[in-house]
C-alpha cells in the first residue's frame, strides 16, 4: 500500500550565504507522484539557482519514482543554471541513486547541514 | 406552497432567497386560487362542500384578546390582500396582527370545520369568539412555526345565528412582514377552507396523501440511486466519482427527508434548522459538482476550491443571516435584500445551470461520451433552474404578478397540481440512474476488452521470455520470473553462442501493465536482432533504440558475457550489479537506457571459477517490502548464495512489491 507523496517548499541559507530552495518530499514516490514532484520543481520557475531535494520524509521510491527524479535532474541540467543537491536518503536509496548515476547530476549528502555547507 | 418550491429552486440554484425557508411547504401542496371575496360578508350558504374563504381578510395591527369577539366593530379594519406582504399594505414593523372574516352560513348549519394550510408563526383561531385551535407562543416575537395543514372543528354551540366570525390572532415576529415575498400567518400559499367536518377531513387527508406520496416517491427514488451508487463506490474503489456522487446523494436524501418531515410534522424554524437545511443543500450541490468534475476529467483547480467555499460557507451564511433577519428591520424590502438575493443566486447559478453546458462543451471538445451522456440529467436539472430563474426575474421586475408566479410553478396537466420541481426532481433521478447503468455497462465492457488485451500481451510476453531461455550447453542457467501484476516490466535474455560463450541480460522497465509490457516486447525484439555480443555495445545500441521514449518510463539493464573458460565481462545501465557467491561485483553508476544519446558504458571484467555462481537480479528482490521495511541490499549478500528459485521465494515471502527476476549462471 503506497502512501501519497507530499511536498513542501521552503528556503534555507547556505554556509556561503546563498539562498537555497528546499523541496522536502514525504510519503512514497512512484509513478503517481509525477505531477506532485515535477509540479513543485516547476513551481520554482527556475528562480532558485541552488535547489536541495530533501528525502528525509520519504519511505519508499520505486523505479518509476526514480525516473521522475532523473527527469527533474535532466531538466535542470539542460537549463544549466541550477545546481541540485540531495540529502536525507536512506543508505538503501543512496546506493540506488548511485547505481542509476544520479550522483553524477546531483551531489548526495548525508543531511541538510552537509548539503548547505556544500552549496 | 410555492415557498417550498421556491426554496427548492433556490437549493437547485443555490439560491438562498431572503425568506427561503418558509418555502419548504410549497413542496407538495396545490395551487391556491384566492377569491377576492368581501371579508365583511363571505357567502357560506352552500356548505355542501368546502368553501374557500378567499384572499381578502380584515386585518388590524396589535393584540387584544377582545378582538376575537364576534360583535366587535371591525368596520374600520383594513382589508388586506393575502398575496401581498403586509409591509406593502401599510403595516410596518408588525409583530402582532389579527385577521377577521365574516361568513354567512345557514342558520341550521352543524358539524363544521375549518382548515388552514401553510401558515407561519404563532396562531390562535377563534370561531364566534370560541378558541378552536392554536399553536406557538403569543409572547412578543411569537414562535417560528411552519404548519402545513391544520383542521379544527367548530363547536355547534357557537353556530345557529347564521353568522360566523372567524378571528385569527397571530404573532409573526419580524420575519413575515418585511420580505419581498408575501409570507405571513396567512399568505399567498395559504388556503382557508370552511365546510362540513367530513369534507374538511377528506380535504386534509387528500392533501396529506398528496404531500406524502409525492415527496416520498422522490425520496425513494433518490434512495435507490444512492444504493446503486454505494454498490458502485464499493465495487470500483479506484473511481472516486462514485464516492462524490454518494456524498451528493446523501445530501439530497437529507434534503428530501427534511422536506418530508416538515410536510408531515411542521417545524420550528430555528438557527439549527437553518444550518441543517443549508448544510444538506451545500453537500448536495458540492458533491454533484465534484461528481461532474471527475466524470469530465477536469482538474480540481484552486477556482473549484474557492467556489466550494462560496457555496458551502459564504452563501449559506448570507442566506441564514438574511433569513434570521439580522439585517435591519425592513431592509429586506430595500436594495440590500435584492442584492443579497442576487448575490446568492449568482453564486449558485453556475453550480446547476452551468454544469450541463460544461458537460456539452467537454463532450464536443474531447469527444467524451460520458460527458454527453451526463449532460442529459444535468440538462433536466437545469431546465428547472432556467425556468424558475426566468420566473424569478420576471417577478422581481414586476412583469408577472405573485399569483402568476405561483401558478407557473405547477404543471397544468392534472387537478392534483403537480409542481414542476417535483417532475424535474423525478426525471433527474431517473436520468441519473440511466446514466449510471449505461456507464457501468460500458466500463464493464471496456474492462473486459482491456483484460482480454492484457491476457494477449501476457501470452506474448511469456512466449518472448520463453524464447529468451534457450538451451545453454556448458552452462547451468536458472531463471525465475515472477511478475507483480498480470504483465510485468522485467525482462531477461540468455543467448549462448557456438564459440562457447554465453550472453545474459536482465533488465527492468519502470512501471507495470500494458505500457511496460509493450516496452519489454520492444526491448526483447531489439535484443533478439542484436548481432553484437559485447555487453557495452549491446547496451549502447539498446540505448539508441530507446532514446526519445522516456515518456514511457526508463529501462535499466545489466548485460554479462561469460566465456567457456570462465572469463566474464559485464556492463551496467543503472541496474543492480551482478553477485558472485554472495559478493557484489561493483560497476560505476550509469544512467538508465534511453535518456542520454552519447552514454558510454564501462566494462568490468573478471573470472568465474567452476563451482562459482553469478546471480543477476531485478530490483524486485532488494525492494521487497514488509511493514514498510525493505529487504535491502545487505541481505543480498546471503540470499545470492541460494538457488534462483530460493532467492525469488525469499523475496516473495518477504513481501513482493515489484516484478522479481533472478538469473543464476554457472559453468557446468
Amino acid at each position: 500500500m503506497q502512501t501519497a507523496t507530499r511536498v513542501t517548499v521552503r528556503t534555507a541559507t547556505a554556509a556561503s550565504g546563498n539562498t537555497v530552495a528546499v523541496l522536502a518530499f514525504g510519503g512514497d514516490i512512484s509513478s503517481a507522484s509525477k505531477d506532485t514532484v515535477l509540479g513543485a520543481y516547476h513551481g520554482l520557475n527556475g528562480a532558485a539557482s541552488h535547489v536541495l531535494l530533501d528525502f528525509t520524509g520519504v519511505d519508499y521510491i520505486n523505479s518509476s519514482g526514480i525516473a521522475i527524479v532523473i527527469q527533474m535532474l535532466l531538466e535542470a541540467g539542460k537549463a544549466g543554471t541550477q545546481t541540485i543537491g540531495i540529502f536525507g536518503l536512506t543508505p538503501h536509496f543512496q546506493k540506488v541513486f548511485t547505481m542509476v548515476g544520479i550522483n553524477k547530476y546531483a551531489a548526495l549528502h548525508k543531511d541538510e547541514a552537509a548539503a548547505l555547507a556544500a552549496v | 406552497m410555492t415557498h417550498a418550491r421556491r426554496q427548492y429552486r433556490q437549493r437547485a440554484l443555490a439560491v438562498l432567497l431572503a425568506l427561503g425557508i418558509a418555502g419548504l411547504t410549497a413542496h407538495a401542496q396545490h395551487t391556491v386560487e384566492h377569491l377576492a371575496l368581501n371579508p365583511h360578508n363571505v357567502d357560506g350558504m352552500s356548505l355542501g362542500a368546502p368553501v374557500s374563504l378567499g384572499a381578502r381578510w380584515l386585518a388590524h395591527q396589535g393584540d387584544n384578546p377582545a378582538w376575537a369577539e364576534p360583535g366587535l366593530d371591525d368596520s374600520h379594519w383594513q382589508v388586506v390582500k393575502l398575496e401581498v406582504p403586509l409591509a406593502r399594505q401599510g403595516m410596518k414593523g408588525v409583530d402582532a396582527v389579527w385577521y377577521r372574516l365574516h361568513v354567512r352560513i345557514p342558520p341550521n348549519a352543524r358539524h363544521l370545520s375549518l382548515m388552514l394550510t401553510r401558515t407561519e408563526g404563532s396562531l390562535e383561531i377563534y370561531a364566534n369568539g370560541a378558541l378552536i385551535g392554536g399553536w406557538g407562543s403569543q409572547a412578543p416575537g411569537g414562535s417560528r412555526l411552519l404548519i402545513i395543514s391544520w383542521t379544527g372543528a367548530i363547536p355547534d354551540l357557537v353556530l345557529g345565528s347564521g353568522d360566523l366570525t372567524i378571528a385569527i390572532r397571530a404573532r409573526i415576529g419580524n420575519i413575515t412582514h418585511g420580505g419581498d415575498i408575501p409570507v405571513g400567518p396567512l399568505g399567498v400559499e395559504s388556503e382557508e377552507l370552511l365546510g362540513p367536518s367530513p369534507a374538511i377531513r377528506n380535504a386534509a387527508a387528500l392533501l396529506g396523501f398528496r404531500n406524502f406520496t409525492s415527496n416520498w416517491t422522490n425520496l425513494t427514488l433518490v434512495l435507490i440511486v444512492l444504493l446503486i451508487t454505494a454498490a458502485l463506490a464499493l465495487t470500483v474503489r479506484n473511481e472516486p466519482e462514485y464516492q462524490a456522487l454518494l456524498v451528493a446523494l446523501a445530501g439530497q436524501i437529507g434534503y428530501q427527508a427534511l422536506i418530508l418531515w416538515t410536510l408531515i410534522f411542521g417545524t420550528h424554524i430555528t438557527l439549527g434548522y437553518g444550518l441543517l437545511y443549508y448544510g444538506v443543500s451545500a453537500v448536495w450541490i458540492i458533491g454533484l459538482i465534484e461528481f461532474v468534475r471527475l466524470i469530465l476529467g477536469i482538474r480540481r483547480s484552486r477556482a473549484f476550491i474557492i467556489y466550494y467555499a462560496l457555496l458551502g460557507v459564504v452563501s449559506p451564511l448570507v442566506g441564514i443571516c438574511t433569513y434570521l433577519y439580522w439585517l435591519p428591520q425592513h431592509a429586506l424590502n430595500g436594495p440590500l435584500s435584492v442584492a443579497a438575493s442576487l448575490f446568492t443566486q449568482l453564486i449558485g447559478v453556475p453550480a446547476t445551470a452551468g454544469l450541463p453546458l460544461l458537460a456539452l462543451w467537454v463532450a464536443w471538445r474531447k469527444r467524451n461520451r460520458d460527458a454527453l451522456l451526463l449532460s442529459v440529467p444535468l440538462l433536466i436539472n437545469a431546465s428547472w433552474v432556467y425556468y424558475s430563474f426566468g420566473l424569478y426575474l420576471l417577478r422581481l421586475f414586476h412583469v408577472i404578478t405573485e399569483g402568476a408566479f405561483v401558478s407557473a410553478e405547477y404543471t397544468p396537466v392534472t387537478s392534483f397540481n403537480i409542481a414542476w420541481v417535483e417532475v424535474v426532481s423525478f426525471a433527474f433521478s431517473v436520468a441519473l440512474l440511466v446514466f449510471l447503468v449505461i456507464r457501468t455497462i460500458r466500463l464493464a465492457r471496456e474492462k473486459a476488452r482491456a483484460a482480454s488485451e492484457m491476457q494477449a500481451v501476457k501470452t506474448l510476453q511469456v512466449l518472448l521470455l520463453a524464447r529468451s531461455q534457450q538451451a545453454t550447453p556448458g552452462y547451468a542457467v536458472e531463471t525465475v520470473y515472477r511478475p507483480a501484476s498480470e504483465v510485468g516490466g522485467d525482462f531477461f535474455l540468455v543467448s549462448p553462442h557456438s564459440d562457447g560463450s554465453i550472453v545474459a541480460i536482465v533488465g527492468d522497465v519502470s512501471g507495470k501493465g500494458l505500457l511496460a509490457a509493450m516496452r519489454v516486447s520492444l526491448i526483447l525484439g531489439a535484443l533478439n536482432r542484436e548481432s553484437s555480443r559485447i555487453p557495452a555495445e549491446v547496451l549502447s545500441r539498446l540505448n539508441q533504440v530507446l532514446l526519445g521514449q522516456s515518456d514511457m518510463g526508463f529501462t535499466t539493464a545489466c548485460c554479462v558475457r561469460v566465456e567457456a573458460n570462465g572469463e566474464y565481462s559485464f556492463s551496467n545501465a543503472g541496474h543492480l550489479n551482478p553477485y558472485i557467491d554472495g559478493q557484489e561485483i561493483e560497476a560505476p553508476g550509469v544512467l538508465p537506457l534511453g535518456l542520454k544519446p552519447d552514454q558510454a558504458y564501462t566494462t568490468v571484467t573478471g573470472h568465474l571459477n567452476p563451482g562459482q555462481r553469478m546471480v543477476l537480479l531485478s530490483d524486485g528482490v532488494p525492494e521487497a517490502r514488509s511493514k514498510r521495511q525493505l529487504l535491502g541490499f545487505d541481505k543480498l549478500l546471503e540470499l545470492t548464495r541460494l538457488d534462483a528459485s530460493e532467492i525469488a521465494d525469499a523475496a516473495q515471502n518477504f513481501g513482493q512489491e515489484d516484478d522479481i527476476t533472478v538469473l543464476a549462471l554457472a559453468l557446468a
